[in-house]
């Protein structure tokens, strides 16, 4: 469950506690936080802003799937291939 | 170009880059009050948006205890670029966790290898939720230095008219 176990999100204040979810659910957080950065800066760099939507959308795509790329690409160097090289 | 005299330009040039330390310093104060100060209405409302989701995000995530001047100062500087938001926060952190107003305070070991144990706030966040909070406080703070040098320096004439979306 996002909102995690029941106990602990009887007890939680929000915005004051932290979210109990984000032991578990860490890596979905950084969808928010691709569309957060992607509405600043394209709200800066932009000369015009009639397709500010679609570029935040687009920005926020790069980002997912940039730290997705860098994600297996670092789990398949840790998990793949390191163990294959010649121990000394 | 800064030596060409007014009446040599013409009329596709940009316009003469001007400071405005009133929008650079308002940019700080409350995000997006910068550009909003400038006439840039639909830019500011924008990163106005979207600087609170990533302030609000941080604190949904990791509580007030994403701010943390004592603990974590070099996030701090960082975050520090989001402004007043960021000292209100650090104070309500200091008002309400560790002086234990909500929650307890827990003795544990000192990490700094001192004998006696350190008290912290069993409300505090540790590990992903905090780690995550103070991320996307601090990228907000980066983000904001970013955004008061546009609205200071800004070519401002050159852009409104593009850049005031409705």
């Amino acid at each position: 469950m996002i909102f995690a176990a029941p106990a602990a999100t009887l007890s939680w204040t929000p915005f004051v506690d932290p979210w109990p979810g984000a032991h578990d659910w860490w890596w979905i957080t950084v969808i928010p936080l691709a569309v957060g950065i992607a509405m600043v800066y394209k709200a800066y760099r932009l000369p015009g802003l009639e397709r500010y939507w679609r570029s935040v959308a687009t920005m926020s795509m790069q980002i997912v799937l940039a730290m997705i790329a860098f994600a297996t690409a670092l789990a398949l160097l840790a998990l793949w291939i390191v163990p294959r090289l010649p121990a000394e | 170009m800064s030596g060409t005299p007014q009446s040599l330009r013409s009329d596709d040039r940009p316009a003469p880059r001007e400071i405005r330390p009133l929008a650079l310093a308002l940019a700080w104060i409350w995000p997006g009050l910068g550009h909003l100060s400038v006439g840039e209405r639909a830019r500011g409302v924008r990163i106005m948006a979207g600087l609170l989701l990533l302030i609000a995000g941080g604190l949904f995530i990791g509580g007030i205890d994403s701010v943390d001047r004592r603990e974590d100062r070099l996030w701090f500087y960082a975050q520090l670029g989001c402004g007043p938001i960021v000292l209100g926060v650090d104070a309500l952190n200091v008002a309400l966790l560790k002086s234990a107003r909500i929650g307890r305070l827990l003795p544990v070991p000192d990490p700094s290898g001192g004998s006696a144990p350190r008290l912290v706030s069993d409300r505090r966040g540790l590990a992903h939720p905090n780690e995550f909070g103070t991320l996307f406080i601090a990228l907000a703070g980066l983000m904001n230095v970013a955004v008061m040098l546009d609205a200071g320096f800004r070519r401002h004439a050159a852009v409104t008219a593009a850049g005031s979306a409705p």
